[in-house]
């Protein structure tokens, strides 16, 4: 069983959970800070896993509890629920490059899908 | 004699043997029967020689009582004794809980898009219908409610501040104070294509991890001494927003930051050492803008203006500009390094140093980088001086072309593409040019002549140290509740019609220091990009920031106005 980590339940976190599921060797954790991301709010997930925001300071605690064997980064800025503060697009792409250089688990970050 | 898998009774009798021994003797006994036999005969034979010797009898009841004052006292005196010693580290199951930051926030209905475009569109109708001030025309009273509108969806930001930015133009043409033309035409100019090329190569120095790698190996060359750290990070994050667009520059190294931050266990400390590092990015990221034209949006709203009344080029700029970078950046490390309670002194860097290793060798590709940004850097400095000795056509050489044709080379040499350009944050783009399409249309509509002679007592009354102090803090102040290129589109047009009507004054005077000025946004979320990131980080309290923030604030501007007021009497300027 490969337990996967796919952080951020928005429109994009949606869809990867969707396409996760057509193997069933597959065990979904979610991970995400809202409270009501669009995974819940579509009714694909009927819960969030672990509410967490993933950042490099909270990157080991969320492994050290979840034991993924990968995790999807797939983060979209309006995921980071932080509204339209200026330069937090840039940030939002510099945090994931940071995350994926340091994380000890293989980490991918997954870009927009749109509708599959 | 005892058999050697067997215990030695005599000794388990007395209690002479504890801890894991003890627990094996039980085992043993339990199982082995002769063993059992010997240790109970021990235990008879001493309890019979404690009652039939009275010396044995004294030492019984003493011990009985030392041990139940013992008992009563031992647990509390323990317990003082813990309070001295240190604590012993138990490393729990689960890792301690994390610093967290960047946590989703949730709005109040006027907080929200809708409720702010609200009031701002209510307060501009209000300004709208209230009568013009006395020598006020009709169109330049349009054309300050249009002000207002824009310093309203500039500041609160209902929608994206590039989206917020593209309803100046159209606001002007609404209010009938610009054409379609007139409104659009000042986003092509040549500075627009300057910053946006200076955020393309920010953008190639972040996927190639130009910049992680330099901020890296600054933390192993400081050793982990945290004073070394933040005056190396400060260093890079200025000398990048030199040349790139300086909130991509601090996006970049903030995260860098995070990763520092996580060698530090203990949280508050974590915390602090945090405050310490992104204030240190994001205020050396806006002083290292001061240096350059495209170091700053306000920086090419203010040369887009410069640029109309005499000949000025990068270097004008940047002799202005980089004497009070090189006083103000050590003032600002030395300051928050005083400001802010760090009580570390030093920090791990094997993960750092890990990390680095995990890099790998620097690349073709970013010694490329960095080559190409060098040549482009000379080309910036010299490039009139070149275009004058070999009588190339004007603005063969300008900032903006060379700028453009780096990253074209780049994308030659595909080491950036299409898609990487795509992923940059084009907003800049209205941002510039709406500041740029305001200015034109205040002075077309005779608002800034209105403002200008509201102005010049403050100005020209005052000795020149007052005048230019004043002008400095209020654009410092503004700063941080108005975006920094509204202000300099509403100032320098300003500031330059004050020049030109008072022989006493030159533009460059003026505009320069008040221009620099709206570097020092720091007390606001609303300040600038790097603020409003360092607020929605949630690291810093409003007190806090606004603390730290108005301190540098005043430090920085009390020298820019002295040391702008001595060029003008040393004639310099």
């Amino acid at each position: 069983m490969l337990k996967v980590l796919v952080c951020g339940a928005g429109e994009n976190g949606a869809e990867v959970i969707r396409q996760l599921r057509k193997n069933k060797n597959i065990e979904i954790v979610t991970l995400d800070p809202r409270e009501n991301p669009a995974a819940l709010e579509q009714g694909i997930i009927d819960k969030i896993d672990v509410e967490e925001t993933l950042t490099p300071l909270t990157l080991d605690y969320v492994i050290n509890n979840v034991n993924p064997d990968l995790i999807l980064l797939t983060t979209e800025l309006d995921d980071l629920g932080l509204g339209n503060v200026s330069g937090i697009d840039m940030l939002a792409s510099s945090l994931k490059d940071e995350l994926t250089s340091i994380s000890p688990v293989p980490l991918i970050q997954v870009a927009r899908l749109g509708s599959i | 004699m005892t058999a050697p898998n067997h215990i030695e009774p005599r000794e388990y009798a007395r209690r002479l043997r504890t801890g894991t021994n003890r627990r094996e003797d039980d085992e043993h006994i339990a199982q082995c029967g002769s063993c059992r036999a010997e240790v109970e005969k021990h235990i008879a034979r001493n309890k019979k020689n404690w009652q039939n010797d009275v010396f044995g009898v004294l030492l019984h009841f003493t011990a009985e009582v030392a041990r139940s004052t013992f008992a009563l006292v031992l647990p509390p005196l323990k317990k003082a004794l813990q309070q001295d010693k240190p604590k012993e580290i138990i490393e729990p199951r689960t890792p301690v809980e994390p610093l967290r930051v960047f946590l989703p926030r949730s709005y109040s209905w006027l907080q929200k898009p809708h409720g702010k475009f609200i009031a701002i569109v209510l307060f501009t109708f209000l300004i709208f219908i209230l009568p013009a001030p006395a020598g006020l025309t009709g169109s330049a009273h349009r054309a300050i409610v249009v002000f207002i509108f824009t310093a309203g969806v500039l500041s609160l930001q209902p929608v994206s501040l590039p989206l917020a930015a593209l309803m100046i133009p159209v606001a002007q043409i609404l209010f009938g104070v610009a054409t379609a033309s007139q409104s659009f035409e000042p986003f092509s100019r040549p500075v627009v294509f300057l910053i946006l090329a200076s955020l393309f190569l920010a953008q190639a120095l972040r996927k190639h991890r130009v910049t992680r790698r330099l901020a890296l190996q600054t933390i192993i060359s400081s050793d982990g001494d945290v004073r070394k750290l933040l005056f190396g990070l400060m260093g890079i994050a200025a000398l990048l927003s030199m040349w790139v667009e300086n909130t991509a520059t601090a996006a970049v190294l903030i995260p860098v930051a995070l990763t520092i931050s996580r060698e530090v266990k203990d949280k508050d400390k974590a915390r602090s050492l945090l405050v310490l590092l992104i204030l240190g990015i994001a205020y050396s990221a806006s002083l290292g803008g001061m240096v350059t034209i495209m170091g700053s949006a306000s920086n090419a709203v203010a040369s887009g203006f410069l640029e109309k009344i005499r000949p000025w080029s990068f270097l004008d700029w940047s002799k202005y500009g980089l004497p009070p970078f090189l006083v103000i950046f050590p003032v600002t490390w030395w300051l928050l390094l005083k400001m802010v309670p760090v009580s570390i002194r030093k920090i791990e860097i094997s993960g750092v140093q890990a990390n680095l290793e995990e890099m790998g060798k620097r690349s073709a590709r970013e010694k490329e980088i960095i080559a190409t940004m060098c040549v482009a850097a000379l080309f910036w400095i010299f490039g009139a001086t070149i275009e004058g000795y070999l009588n190339l056509p004007p603005t063969m050489l300008s900032s903006a072309v060379i700028a453009v044709l780096a990253v074209l080379y780049l994308a030659v040499r595909q080491i950036i593409n299409w898609e990487d350009i795509q992923g940059v944050s084009w907003g800049i783009f209205f941002i510039i040019g709406a500041g740029l399409s305001l200015g034109d249309t205040l002075t077309r509509s005779g608002a800034t002549e209105w403002i200008a002679a509201s102005m010049t007592p403050l100005v020209t009354g005052p000795p020149l140290w007052v005048s230019m102090l004043l002008l400095v803090v209020i654009s410092a102040g503004l700063t941080n509740v108005l975006n920094n290129t509204t202000i300099a589109a509403v100032l320098v047009p300003v500031l330059i019609n004050i020049a030109v009507s008072n022989p006493d004054f030159n533009a460059v005077q003026l505009v320069i220091p008040v221009t620099l000025a709206t570097t020092f946004g720091y007390s606001l979320p609303s300040a600038s990009g790097r603020m409003a990131l360092i607020g929605a980080s949630g690291l810093l309290t409003g007190g806090e920031m606004f603390k730290y923030g108005i301190i540098a604030t005043l430090i920085s501007s009390a020298i820019l106005a002295g040391m702008f007021y001595w060029f003008a009497i040393m004639n310099w300027i």
